[in-house]
């Protein structure tokens, strides 16, 4: 095991049922690891067993070399942590509760007051938790994870409750820390986010993380083709009749002058030639990527990588 | 230190809590009331005027109310601190700071205890206070209630850490509810009648008549170590005396050697610490 944070061949089983099934993943120092899968994958119980808070009935995880289980002072150190149910302690305000954890992080409680500003609650600061809104739960529960610059952070569903606003100013932050060094691991739901997001995505069914790689590579892996949007001139049914019986092409569907076609990327060119020899002239060529949440359907139906 | 972090945390929660305060100030209420009770019946037939019962007679009337309401009180600060936590997710997001299981326990304990010790200060200390300011007392008045402070302090804490027991055993607060009040319920109100039954079956003979033996059967000490109440009554009959209670006087009518006090003491000592190294290993070795 290499990376900062790692497991192999965890296993947990809730009444017989296995909700995590022997799962090796590894994170490198300084990327964004994007956790997918559908509801009861077994992402939050992942997550959970790499901050000690289940124990594993086989395998081991790994924070920097160090177990969670054995040494969480350790583990923990350094490391910023956003649980997917967020609960505070209700009659605390939200200064009080950040000032709690930062000692118990051991930072000076001023590092509370910056976070509070960090996630734009510097005025609702003295108001008590209990009588904050989801989303400005949700920002204390940032606050907290982000407190003291932590080398690692671990986020399931980091803008869960948030408005589209606070979402940007998130994923903003999240970028930037980045950019500073911190490695992230994160799960979410909102697969747009992660294709913007990740550098490498882990895609989990079952209980078991059935990829792990890029997206770019995931979607080569997984044998999904691109769409080939042609704009052509004297456009034909007949030109989409010859684009289709080439070798590579799946489909081709002729709409006004804009001819779609589903093929590999290598393709292109040579369908474009097809449309010059049947008649057409192409005026402009765009090709479109299978997206993240194709590979994710693709993957949750049961698809394979290669 | 984390643990002390944890510690204030608990407190600054807890010692705002409407229903704690509400009982301290019934506490000391009822006790001064009651004050005012027995030394209105004390004074009954003599021309002196009405006045607060002796320290000694209001530190009986502490033991009574005390031994009532504390309980109550420490299992309503305990119950829900590991249960509740785990089941509204607070525990996970605290146990995945640079903290271990053993500091946080440590933590909730103190910060509790230390609400919990307010609460006996102010409702016990402050009423005897003012019965001292306003009562005729012996000269022993101050070491008995020092005494008598210091043992009730040693028995919260017991059943705060019988209660994190419980809240370190359920998963949920409503379990852990339930099964705080059947702890207090067995050791509180079952425990007793279930003695007298157990030494009247096994043929034991009460010293009524002066000069005669009596008998109980030797597991009786035994049974008495085993129930933190029976514990605390035997202390403070040991040291201050005539205040054993209903169990404390069952057994100097039955028993002819009672448990040492250097026993209760040591009893009293593992009825705060066996509890709570349970709730250790249950909170050590329980998902989250």
């Amino acid at each position: 095991m290499t990376g900062i944070l790692e497991t192999e061949g965890l296993v947990k089983t809730y009444r017989g049922v296995r909700a995590v099934d022997n799962v090796t993943l590894s994170v490198q120092k300084g990327e964004i690891y994007g956790f997918l899968g559908p509801n009861g994958a077994g992402k939050t119980t992942t997550l959970r067993m790499l901050m000690g808070l289940a124990r594993p009935d086989a395998g081991q995880v790994r924070v920097r070399g160090v177990d969670p289980l054995a040494d969480p002072a350790g583990a923990h150190s350094g490391l910023g942590f956003l649980p997917e149910t967020l609960s505070f302690y209700k009659t605390l305000s939200g200064r009080q509760t950040l000032r709690f954890f930062a000692e118990v992080k051991g930072l000076p409680r001023e590092r509370a007051d910056e976070a509070l500003a960090l996630v734009g609650l510097a005025e609702a600061g003295d108001k008590r938790v209990g009588e904050y809104s989801r989303g400005m739960t949700q920002r204390v529960g940032l606050a907290q994870a982000l407190m003291g610059d932590p080398e690692i952070l671990v986020l399931d569903e980091p803008t869960g409750g948030l408005d589209p606003l606070a979402h940007r100013q998130v994923k903003d932050l999240l970028r930037d820390r980045n950019r500073k060094g911190t490695t992230i691991i994160f799960s979410s739901h909102i697969l747009t986010e992660v294709q913007e997001l990740a550098n490498r995505v882990g895609m989990m069914r079952k209980g078991q993380l059935v990829a792990q790689d890029t997206v770019d590579a995931l979607r080569s892996r997984i044998g999904l083709k691109g769409t080939l949007v042609l704009t052509v001139q004297n456009a034909s049914p007949s030109i989409a009749v010859e684009v289709q019986k080439m070798p590579g092409v799946d489909s081709a569907t002729l709409q006004g002058d804009r001819l779609s076609v589903v093929c590999d990327a290598a393709l292109r060119f040579d369908v474009a030639k097809r449309v010059e020899e049947s008649g057409g002239r192409v005026l402009n060529m765009e090709t479109k990527d299978a997206s993240l949440e194709d590979v994710f359907v693709t993957l949750a139906q049961g698809g394979a990588v290669r | 230190m984390s643990w002390t972090a944890v510690a204030k945390k608990e407190f600054l929660e807890n010692v705002r809590n409407y229903w704690i305060i509400a009982i301290t100030v019934v506490f000391l209420v009822l006790v001064l009331v009651s004050s005012a009770v027995v030394g209105a019946f004390s004074s009954v037939g003599s021309n002196a005027p009405a006045r607060l019962a002796s320290i000694d007679a209001t530190i009986t009337t502490m033991r009574f109310v005390g031994g009532f309401l504390l309980p109550i009180i420490a299992l309503m600060l305990g119950f829900g601190t590991l249960a509740g936590e785990r089941e509204s997710g607070s525990l996970g997001l605290l146990i995945a700071q640079p903290v271990t299981r053993a500091q946080i326990l440590l933590g909730k304990f103190v910060g509790l205890y230390a609400v919990l010790a307010s609460a006996i200060l102010v409702g016990l200390g402050g009423s005897a206070l003012i019965v001292l300011a306003n009562a005729p007392s012996s000269p022993n008045a101050m070491n008995h209630l020092i005494l008598f402070l210091v043992i009730t302090l040693a028995w919260a804490g017991a059943w705060l850490s019988l209660t994190l027991l419980v809240s370190a055993y359920f998963q949920r607060r409503g379990t852990a509810i339930a099964g705080s009040l059947l702890a207090w319920f067995i050791m509180s109100i079952v425990w007793l009648p279930l003695t007298i039954l157990l030494v009247v079956a096994a043929g034991a003979r009460v010293a009524s008549a002066p000069g005669a033996r009596p008998s109980a059967p030797s597991w009786l000490n035994v049974m008495e170590l085993l129930n933190p109440d029976a514990v605390y009554g035997g202390l403070l009959a040991k040291s201050i005396g005539g205040l054993a209670g209903v169990v404390g006087q069952l057994l100097e009518a039955v028993v002819p050697s009672q448990p040492s006090t250097a026993t209760f003491v040591v009893a009293m000592a593992a009825w705060i610490v066996v509890p709570l190294a349970g709730a250790y290993w249950l909170f050590a070795n329980k998902d989250v």
